[in-house]
């Protein structure tokens, strides 16, 4: 049995979460879980030697390509895809039914998982009626016709913009359909309804909803068309819809290539005339690292005092802007400069939250970091997301370092355990409380995972401000060997979070992970065995170019899982 | 304890769904249409300004100050007391708490109960042929969470799904109320230039949707089968009410405003109008979201409400305070002196009082709208008001706070102060919970009996005795 070496819960489903039991973890199948045993059927093999191997069977030299199951798009493609369309700018999707996480342990929001509701199909029709009738209001600055009633030019606005809403693909008849459509509804209703008619069936098209792909060709995996890689592109890269110049580039032939996909990808990722890409980076970031929600966070106000919802909202912007700033520049060092960069990105407030020298410019600007900071793992976003209301957390630090940037989840307490922090009684300290883990073997089993590597963010209170005299005095910890990699280059003592940061930044095992991240979420939805040899080749040239937070993106898009699907085979079980 | 409870529970299995003793009790089942609405607001309680005190002559009661602004329907109020959340795991109950609220099953940690709500069975029993079965409210507040989360979502469907409430006003007018004319009466629905534009182009989606579907593997088809069933409920209720439509039934005005006082006067506005056009008969309005960080700016509070219910008084406390903080049901004059001086206290008392304004607000709607033989929405109604936790400070949840309003169609024994025996958990650990005698699945129990439908038990059938036959007339 082949498959990518990590598997989430997302593709195991709630049964798999049992009880954090001695040996209850499933052998075998799509991946054993129990915190010390290798995934047997997620392959525990790197996935470069992997990809190497299957190489040298030749597996992978015919294209290979996982499920892509059909995606209703998120709140953000949907904001996106109306502005780009229609000029909207109001965020209609906003008040939309938020999106669910990819998988139990995997923290991308996506509507993959369960269908949609009554509720969010009102929405979508009530947003696309708004939508319709702020674009009759000021019809000719929307759509460049003189009046609703000119007839010809609204319909061949409403074509095009189709073309591009359905994600470069209007087949012929559906194209003539729409038309007709358009035609009866002014005779019955009259040139402004029939525009708004036009509008609200572009915007409520399953077509415009949802990812609908066929491919072309026969076998079990067939290329996409050169359109519908465009639209990939475009959801991928932008969070939105294609635009005329990628659509056009599709017409002329330039994505049927990997290298022609890649040339575009890369020169839509430059454009800085067009801010969607960065928009996705500062996205993928801030959910990659588990921080999206820091501006919503509240905390004690009597014993951190220094918090806001204005300081929230900067920490949130200081990891997105040092995210983009190392994804940027080429020689920033790439990812391991995410994790061990000894400056950040700050403006006036933060620079007096974190108690560093005012940036000299305005906005957020560069500052170097004292010594105790550096990186992503050490910034106010990171350390605040995971602590709680009052006081920080060994548990929650551990375990996103486990989770995000290890790829290697463990479970879940169990229910019946009582998760409540005991009262911090005076001379003792979060590690002494975490150390009852260690004495009880059923507990140990999962947080040995974690609560060696939380140690080492003692000094750090729940705000992330730096306390090193606060009780805490041994902020030494250890990375237990990961059990879903076996490359396992990170395991290992270390004596601060410095040094904990300098360990996963050289570590091939984290660069795989961060692979398999970014394809999680450029692709919306869980890898499968499918996107093995895609996932191996994209970890390959993430290597040779320097580990350039970029070259990922691009690289999954010329990927075979990216450029071609499974066949689909109408009223069967999907493949 | 919890596990052997636990263990328990799974050797009784589906057989402790049929206790003979409760299938033997009448039902009472009240007069004309009845309506069932769930209130929730967050945070928990203080003990000794929420609830009531009972007063020198039997039945009397005073209403604490939490209560105060709901005091002219006294009346028509059940206040009690003594009922645990028992399906609440120990652990961060804001979130459990969210969730076993309405459903009575256990759900612990960030996992949610996978079990549908009361609300949802009692719908699905009454089966009143309304364009839709239930509506979910919720008055969002700027700083709550916006995505989907065990502490934001009360509600879950018959198959244990959480249930997205409809949370943005403006949208919800256009949602429920397309074609319902703007002025009250059902005879005045004209002709409406905006359902015939709805129609077409969900007549237009029918046949694309036609056109597609057909072309998928099964499991890609049946997403978009979801999408053709949200269209097809959407359009089989443009410009329809209810059968049982009252005659104030209109499109009603909103404010649109986006200050927390606008959003929840508007929300009220819509669910109370909802239930007069009769598109549902079950309801729930759900404040902010459990562990609320709500900052109520339009009390000129500027701490959020999450943090100020950690400054009250605990439930005991251990440090040197002690016992002059306990949030005890009749603190000392020294206590009171105590607490006097956390100024958390009286921002705490504002919130609180806010929400109760608003539920007063909603009984003033309801007992506006006739509904013939001298009786009001308000009779014909169950009003349940419920909380996540008991004494905010200290997570607990072995005195949960209800409040019940309305007269549920004559089948409530109204104008009560009810207490329960209240375990005396002072100094014990939030596990003696369990000890109590009776759980808040016993209310759910009632809340059915009293809206007509017979449940032997409901949630964990562990947690159930029966029903509090002191509520029922």
């Amino acid at each position: 049995m082949r498959g990518i070496h990590r598997m989430g819960w997302g593709v195991l489903g709630a049964a798999a979460l049992a009880a954090c039991s001695p040996g209850s973890g499933a052998k075998g199948g799509t991946g054993g879980m129990g915190p010390n045993q290798n995934a047997q059927g997620g392959l525990g093999t790197p996935l470069i030697a992997l990809g190497q191997q299957m190489s040298a069977a030749g597996e992978c030299s015919a294209a290979t390509a996982a499920r892509a199951p059909i995606r209703r798009i998120s709140r953000i493609e949907y904001n996106n895809a109306v502005l780009d369309l229609f000029g909207v700018t109001t965020q209609p999707a906003n008040g939309f039914v938020p999106e669910e996480k990819t998988g139990v342990t995997i923290g991308f929001n996506t509507n993959i998982v369960s269908a949609v509701s009554e509720l969010a199909v009102e929405q979508y029709v009530v947003a696309a009626e708004q939508i319709a009738d702020g674009i009759v209001q000021s019809v000719s600055s929307v759509t460049g016709c003189t009046s609703t009633s000119d007839a010809s030019c609204i319909t061949n606005f409403l074509t095009t913009r189709a073309r591009r809403a359905f994600r470069g693909t209007l087949p012929n008849d559906e194209k003539a359909q729409l038309v007709a459509d358009y035609n009866a509804a002014v005779q019955a209703l009259g040139a402004d309804q029939g525009l708004r008619f036009g509008i609200e069936a572009i915007l409520l098209s399953p077509r415009f909803l949802y990812t609908v792909e066929f491919g072309s060709g026969t076998g079990d995996v067939v290329p996409l068309t050169a359109s519908e890689v465009a639209g990939r592109l475009a959801a991928s890269i932008w969070r939105s819809v294609p635009s005329d110049g990628l659509i056009a580039a599709a017409d002329k032939g330039e994505l049927n290539t990997a290298e022609g996909v890649m040339v575009i990808a890369k020169a839509m990722l430059d454009d800085t005339k067009y801010t969607h890409a960065a928009e996705m980076m500062k996205d993928f970031a801030s959910q990659w690292l588990d921080v999206d929600q820091t501006p919503t966070l509240t905390r004690d106000s009597m014993s951190f005092p220094a918090w806001n919802a204005t300081v929230a909202a900067d920490l949130l912007t200081e990891t997105e802007s040092f995210f983009l700033s190392i994804a940027d520049d080429p020689a920033a060092g790439g990812f391991p400069s995410l994790l061990t960069a000894n400056y950040t990105m700050v403006n006036a407030n933060l620079a007096s939250f974190y108690k560093l020298p005012a940036p000299s410019g305005s906005g957020f600007q560069k500052v170097m970091l004292p010594a105790y900071r550096s990186g992503v793992l050490t910034q106010g976003s990171v350390i605040t997301s995971h602590s709680h209301f009052n006081r920080s957390s060994i548990v929650l630090r551990g375990k996103m370092v486990r989770f995000e940037l290890l790829c290697d989840p463990v479970r879940p307490p169990p229910p019946t355990v009582n998760t409540t922090l005991a009262p911090l009684a005076t001379g003792t300290t979060e590690r002494d409380l975490a150390s009852v883990h260690g004495s009880i073997g059923f507990c140990n089993n999962c947080h040995k995972m974690m609560d060696p590597i939380g140690y080492g963010f003692g000094f750090f209170d729940a705000v992330g401000e730096y306390t090193p005299n606060d009780g805490e005095t041994d902020i030494t910890g250890t990375i237990n060997p990961p059990a879903l990699a076996s490359i396992d280059d990170v395991s290992g003592p270390f004596k601060d979070p410095i040094e904990l940061s300098q360990k996963i930044a050289k570590s091939k095992d984290a660069q795989q992970c961060y692979v398999i991240q970014a394809m999680r979420y450029t692709m919306g939805r869980i890898e499968a065995d499918g996107d093995a040899c895609s996932a191996a080749n994209a970890w390959s040239k993430f290597q040779m170019s320097g580990l350039d937070l970029k070259e990922v993106i691009i690289a999954i898009a010329g990927s075979d899982t990216f450029r071609n699907r499974t066949l689909v085979t109408p009223g069967e079980a999907c493949k | 304890v919890n596990k052997n409870r636990r263990r328990f529970l799974t050797a009784l299995g589906a057989t402790a769904l049929t206790y003979p003793f409760l299938r033997a009790l009448p039902t009472y089942a009240g007069n004309g249409k009845q309506y069932l609405i769930l209130v929730f607001s967050p945070n928990g309680v203080i003990r000794h300004l929420w609830g009531a005190d009972a007063g020198m002559t039997a039945g009397s009661f005073t209403l604490r100050p939490w209560l105060a602004p709901l005091a002219k329907y006294q009346s028509q109020m059940v206040i009690i007391r003594g009922l645990a959340n028992k399906a609440a795991g120990i652990g961060d109950p804001h979130g459990p708490g969210m969730a076993t609220l309405w459903t009575g099953m256990d759900a612990s940690g960030q996992t949610p109960a996978m079990s549908p709500s009361i609300d949802q069975v009692i719908a699905s029993k009454l089966n009143a042929g309304t364009p839709h079965p239930t509506l979910e409210f919720r008055a969002t507040s700027p700083q709550d969470y916006q995505g989907k989360s065990i502490y934001n979502r009360m509600i879950y469907d018959m198959t244990g799904q959480q249930v997205d409430p409809r949370d943005n006003p403006k949208a919800t007018l256009s949602e429920l109320f397309l074609g319902i004319g703007a002025d009250a009466g059902p005879a005045d629905a004209g002709p409406d230039p905006k359902v015939a534009l709805r129609q077409r182009v969900i007549a237009r989606l029918d046949g694309e949707l036609g056109r597609v579907m057909p072309k998928l593997c099964n499991e890609d088809r049946q997403q978009l089968q979801a999408m053709q069933d949200g269209l097809d409920a959407l359009n089989k209720n443009v410009g329809t009410t209810g059968m049982g439509a009252l005659m104030n039934c209109k499109q009603p005005m909103i404010t649109g405003g986006s200050t927390y006082p606008a959003i929840t006067k508007d929300t009220i506005d819509l669910m109370v109008m909802a239930m007069a056009c009769d598109l549902a008969r079950v309801m729930s309005l759900q404040f902010s979201q459990a562990l609320s960080p709500m900052v109520p700016d339009f009390l000129n509070i500027t701490t959020d409400h999450h943090s100020l219910s950690h400054m009250a008084p605990h439930r005991f406390e251990i440090g040197p305070n002690a016992p002059q903080q306990s949030d005890t049901d009749s603190p000392t004059p020294a206590q009171l002196a105590m607490l006097a001086t956390e100024p958390a206290i009286g921002q705490l008392s504002q919130i609180h009082e806010f929400y109760a304004s608003q539920v007063a607000y909603l009984c003033d709607s309801l007992a506006a709208i006739p509904v013939g033989n001298g009786k009001s929405l308000l009779d014909q109604s169950l009003i349940v008001w419920g909380n996540e936790l008991d004494n905010g400070s200290d997570h607990d949840q072995w005195d949960m706070p209800f409040v019940l309003i309305g007269g549920g169609g004559g089948a409530i024994k109204t104008g009560q102060f009810i207490e329960y025996p209240i375990f005396n958990g002072y100094s014990q650990p939030p596990s003696a919970k369990y000890n109590a005698k009776r759980a808040h699945n016993d209310l759910h129990v009632t809340m059915a009996k009293i809206m007509g439908v017979n449940l032997p038990a409901f949630g964990n059938p562990m947690y159930n005795v029966g029903p509090l036959t002191e509520i029922l007339a």
